[in-house]
C-alpha cells in the first residue's frame, strides 16, 4: 500500500468478496508471487533439518530442567 | 475513543471480581459452585488417572506439562492429516499436508492459533470441534497452571504460600499439581465464561449450527459466479473461547472482519472486551493469591500504564497519516468497525498475545503497525494466559538482577537472592528471542523465493518480521501478505512458536523452584523494595532499553522507514 514498487499488496481478494487474509492458496493474487513450492526442498535435507532440530530442542530442555548443572 | 474508555472500565470492573474468584479457585480454597464443580473435577481425576492430592516438584511439574503437550500434540497432528477419512466433515474437507498440520498443531498446541490455512474452507468439523477448539480450552489452562506454579516457587512453595510461613531449606518444594490446575481452571473460569459469551454471541446472530451451509446465487454478477457457498458451523461458541483464551484463531480466515464471525456492534464490544478479560482478571489475581497485595497492585498498575501507552500510541498513529492514505488504510479494515474500533483491537489483541483481528494489519498505519510489533516484542502487557504475567516475572527478575548490580547489593527477590544458575537461565530466555526472531527474519529475506513477500519495499520487511515476532510471542495475529503456507514458512514458523512458548513458560518455573529451596533473609532497610512507584518505573525503562537494544534495527528497517516514506512522498 506504501511502497513504491511492486505489485498491490491488498488486492488478495477471495472469489466470495471477502479479503482471506491467512489463506493464501485460495488467493489469485498471491500466486503470480514465487514461493518454495516452485523449488521443493529435497526429502532428506528436512530428515536432517528435523534430526538437528530435534536434538538442539532435547539438549534446550535438558539444560532448562537442569540448572544446577551448568 | 469512547470504546476504549467503555472497554478499559468493563475490563476492569469485571477483571476486578473474576480476579479474586481466579485467586480462591487456584489457591483451592472454598469458593462459589464447589458443590457443582467438585463432583465433576473428581470424574475427570478419574478418566485422567491422576490424583487430586499430591502435590509436584518444580521438576516434575514441567516434566508432566511436556508430556501432556507432546501425547496432544502428536493426536492432534494425526487428526488434521486424516480430517477426510473422518465423520463430522459434510462438506468433504480434505487431509492437510504434513507441514501445514504440522504448523496448524504447534500453532494451537502453543495457544498461538496463527493460521496458514483457512478455517472454513480447510478443516472439518471434527477438526474444528476437537483438534483446534479442544487445544483452545486447554492450552490456556496449561500458560495458567504455570502461572500459578511459579508464583507458589517465588513465595517457598505451597506450603508456605498457604500458612505463610518458610519451611526447610535446600528442598525442592510443591509448586502445586498441573492436572488439579487445569481441571480447577478450565471446568471454574474458562468454560462458565465460554458458555456465556457464546450464548450472547449466537443472539447476536454468529452461527450456531452443525448443519452444512447454504448454496446460493450472488446478487452481484460481476463476482462472476454461479453460485456461492455460505460456510457455516458451531461459530459462536468457538468465536467466545478464541477470544477469552487469548487464543485467536477464528472459524473464517478472515477472522473477525467477517459479518458472519462478527456481525454487529454489540458482538464487537463483546469481544474487544473478551481479549482484554481474563489476561486483566490475572494482574488482579496476582495479589490475592500470593498473599501480597502491594505486590499484585505493582503488576496490576505497570501493566495498565504500559497498556494504556501503547493503546494510546497505537490510536494516534491511526489518525496521524497523512490525508493522501487515509483512504487507502481503509482497504484492508471494515467500514462497519471503522478506524478507531480497528485500531483498539490491533492494540489489544497484540498486548495480551490474542492475535484475533477484526481488520486486516497490514493495512494500519505503519507506525501503529510498529506499535503492534513492539507489544509482541515486550509481551508482557498484560500478555497471554499465564504466560504475560510469565513474561513479566522474566522482567522482574532481571530488573532485580541490574538494580542489584546498580546498588552494588546482592540482588533479592523476596528475601531470596538470585544468583548465577538462575541468571544464566535469565540469559538464555532472552536471547532465544533475538536469535530466533532476528535469525530467521535475515534467512527469510536473504532467499525471495522463499518469502513469497507481496511487497518488495520496507513494508515487506515488516511482514517478514511480523510473522515471526507474531510466532514467537504466540500471538498469532498476521501483517499478511506473504504466501505463507509452504514448506519454508510452515516448519520455520513451528520452530519459531515453539521456542517462543516452551522455554517462556519453563524457564520462570524452574528459577522459581531454584528460588523456593533458598534460605529467606528477613527483609530490612537495606531490603531493595520492588513494589513501589520508582521500581516500577526502573522496570519499565529496562524492558524499553531492552527491547530497542535487540530490536531497533529491525524496526527501523520496518515500520519507521515505512512511515518516513510514506511522508516524503
Amino acid at each position: 500500500m506504501f511502497t513504491p514498487a511492486g505489485p498491490p499488496p491488498h488486492s488478495d481478494f477471495a472469489g466470495d468478496g471477502s479479503r482471506i487474509s491467512h489463506c493464501k492458496d485460495a488467493t489469485p493474487a498471491l500466486d503470480r508471487i514465487p514461493h518454495s513450492e516452485d523449488t521443493p526442498m529435497p526429502p532428506w535435507l528436512i530428515a536432517t533439518c528435523a534430526l538437528c532440530i530435534a536434538l538442539a530442542a532435547a539438549y534446550l530442555l535438558y539444560v532448562i530442567l537442569n540448572p544446577e548443572k551448568f | 475513543m469512547i470504546e476504549f474508555v467503555l472497554v478499559m472500565a468493563l475490563a476492569i470492573a469485571l477483571g476486578w471480581p473474576l480476579g479474586q474468584y481466579m485467586s480462591r479457585v487456584m489457591r483451592g480454597d472454598p469458593a462459589p459452585g464447589d458443590h457443582l464443580f467438585l463432583p465433576l473435577e473428581r470424574v475427570v481425576y478419574r478418566l485422567l488417572g491422576a490424583s487430586a492430592q499430591g502435590g509436584m516438584t518444580w521438576r516434575g511439574y514441567a516434566i508432566h506439562f511436556l508430556l501432556a503437550n507432546l501425547v496432544l500434540g502428536l493426536v492432534v497432528w494425526g487428526l488434521f492429516m486424516a480430517q477426510g477419512a473422518l465423520p463430522l466433515n459434510p462438506d468433504r474437507v480434505p487431509g492437510m499436508t504434513w507441514d501445514l498440520a504440522l504448523h496448524t498443531m504447534v500453532s494451537f498446541l502453543t495457544n498461538t492459533n496463527q493460521q496458514h490455512y483457512s478455517g472454513q474452507a480447510q478443516l472439518s468439523y471434527l477438526s474444528q470441534m476437537v483438534g483446534i477448539v479442544g487445544l483452545q480450552v486447554i492450552t490456556p489452562m496449561f500458560g495458567l497452571a504455570v502461572l500459578v506454579a511459579t508464583l507458589r516457587g517465588l513465595f517457598g512453595g505451597r506450603e508456605a504460600l498457604q500458612s505463610n510461613g518458610d519451611i526447610r531449606e535446600g528442598v525442592d518444594r510443591d509448586v502445586g499439581n498441573l492436572w488439579v490446575d487445569v481441571t480447577r481452571g478450565a471446568l471454574r473460569i474458562l468454560l462458565p465464561l465460554c458458555l456465556v459469551w457464546s450464548l450472547l454471541l449466537a443472539s447476536q446472530g454468529v452461527p450456531s449450527t452443525l448443519a452444512r451451509g447454504a448454496d446460493v446465487t450472488p446478487i452481484d454478477a460481476s463476482a462472476g459466479m454461479a453460485t456461492q457457498h455460505i460456510p457455516v458451523g458451531p461459530v459462536a461458541p468457538m468465536v467466545a473461547v478464541k477470544q477469552l483464551g487469548t487464543n485467536g484463531g477464528g472459524w473464517y480466515g478472515p477472522n473477525s472482519t467477517v459479518a458472519l464471525e462478527n456481525p454487529t456492534p454489540f458482538s464487537n464490544l463483546l469481544q474487544t472486551l473478551a481479549i482484554l478479560l481474563i489476561p486483566v482478571a490475572i494482574a488482579c489475581m496476582v495479589g490475592p493469591f500470593t498473599g501480597r497485595r502491594r505486590f499484585g497492585t505493582f503488576v496490576f498498575a505497570t501493566m495498565l500504564g504500559m497498556s494504556l501507552l501503547s493503546t494510546g500510541a497505537a490510536m494516534l498513529a491511526e489518525h496521524a497519516l497523512p490525508a493522501r492514505a487515509t483512504v487507502a488504510s481503509m482497504e484492508g479494515k471494515e467500514v462497519r468497525n471503522g478506524v478507531d474500533a480497528s485500531a483498539l483491537w490491533g492494540a489489544l489483541t497484540t498486548q495480551t498475545s490474542n492475535g484475533s483481528v477484526n481488520a486486516m494489519h497490514d493495512s494500519m498505519a505503519p507506525l501503529t503497525g510498529g506499535v503492534e510489533i513492539a507489544n509482541m516484542l515486550v509481551n508482557a502487557i498484560w500478555g497471554g494466559i499465564g504466560c504475560g504475567a510469565l513474561q513479566f516475572i522474566v522482567y522482574l527478575l532481571l530488573a532485580v538482577f541490574l538494580a542489584g548490580l546498580m546498588t552494588g547489593r546482592t540482588p533479592e527477590l523476596f528475601g531470596r537472592k538470585i544468583e548465577a544458575p538462575e541468571v544464566r537461565l535469565l540469559a538464555l530466555l532472552i536471547l532465544l528471542q533475538p536469535l530466533a526472531l532476528l535469525g530467521f527474519t535475515a534467512a527469510t529475506l536473504a532467499m525471495p523465493a522463499l518469502t513469497g513477500n507481496s511487497n518488495p519495499g520496507f513494508h515487506g520487511i515488516s511482514q517478514v518480521f511480523y510473522e515471526y515476532a507474531s510466532a514467537f510471542a504466540n500471538n498469532g495475529s498476521g501483517f499478511e501478505g506473504l504466501g505463507d503456507n509452504t514448506v519454508w514458512w510452515n516448519t520455520t514458523a513451528s520452530l519459531v512458536l515453539a521456542l517462543g512458548r516452551f522455554p517462556a513458560l519453563l524457564v520462570p518455573l524452574a528459577i522459581a523452584g531454584l528460588l523456593a529451596k533458598k534460605r529467606v533473609a528477613p527483609e530490612g532497610a537495606g531490603t531493595l523494595r520492588v513494589e513501589t512507584p520508582t521500581f516500577a518505573l526502573t522496570l519499565v525503562s529496562i524492558v524499553v532499553i531492552l527491547t530497542i537494544l535487540q530490536f531497533m534495527p529491525a524496526l527501523v528497517l520496518g515500520p519507521i522507514a515505512d512511515h518516513l516514506q510514506l511522508l516524503s512522498r
